[in-house]
């Protein structure tokens, strides 16, 4: 490292940094959102087929019929979640909400967390439908 | 991040579309939950209104605001070289582009 100039060590093995739960939280946000960005094309080209007649509306409606395309509109939607709460989140700490350490570190565990029961919850949901 | 202002800029544009986005997205819910029936009829004179068809631009402009400032951070973080940097955002904007045409193809079309 030849920008290091301290000659302190550097130590960036991913696979043993403990990623803090703020970190975890963090990533999850841009993963998120890079994933949803992938799938705006999809997204547009079913809006374009429901709008285009009743075959095409049913068409649709077919797609998400079928078990593998609920589990994937479940994940979606725990995605949507996430970005919402971690959004929400971020916004409040700009407020000067919740900065300090230990709020930060528990408002980013509750996220973390309410997402995966989100996710039940929204399986559940679509599933039923 | 090349001009003055333009960080302060981005984040505003981040945080105006991230409410947008989400007020439109409980619109959109209240209004289907609503729905006598989902029918391609329903649906269709649903879209087909004026204020939801100026709605539903605005929803997709804040959409792809939100999303280039997002994808805009990621790439500048994480993809480094001048070639396939500017590979990448050019082919992102021009998704993006095509998209908002394609979009706006769509309510002409309704």
């Amino acid at each position: 490292m030849q920008y290091n100039k301290t000659q302190r060590p550097v130590y960036l093995n991913l696979l043993q940094i403990k990623l803090p739960v703020t970190g975890i939280l963090s990533i999850l946000h841009r993963l998120t959102g890079v994933l949803m960005v992938f799938s705006l094309p999809f997204l547009v080209y079913l809006l374009d087929l429901s709008l285009n007649n009743r075959n095409d509306f049913d068409a649709v409606v077919m797609i998400f019929s079928h078990p593998l395309m609920k589990v994937l509109l479940g994940i979606y939607l725990w995605f949507l979640a996430h970005h919402l709460m971690a959004g929400i989140r971020f916004l409040l700490l700009d407020l000067d909400l919740g900065v300090e350490k230990d709020a930060a570190r528990r408002s980013a565990f509750i996220v973390n967390y309410l997402g995966l029961i989100l996710f039940v919850v929204i399986l559940y949901g679509v599933f039923s439908v | 991040m090349n001009s003055r202002g333009d960080g302060i800029r981005s984040w505003l544009i981040q945080r105006i579309s991230a409410i947008f986005i989400v007020l439109y997205l409980i619109y959109l819910f209240i209004s289907i939950s609503s729905f006598a029936q989902m029918d391609f009829s329903t649906w269709h004179g649903w879209v087909a209104l004026t204020t939801n068809k100026i709605l539903l631009v605005l929803f997709f402009l804040s959409l792809l605001l939100h999303a280039w400032v997002g994808i805009r951070d990621v790439v500048l973080d994480y993809v480094h070289g001048f070639t396939i940097r500017f590979v990448a955002l050019t082919v992102i904007i021009g998704s993006m582009l095509a998209m908002a045409i394609w979009l706006l193809l769509i309510i002409i079309k309704v």
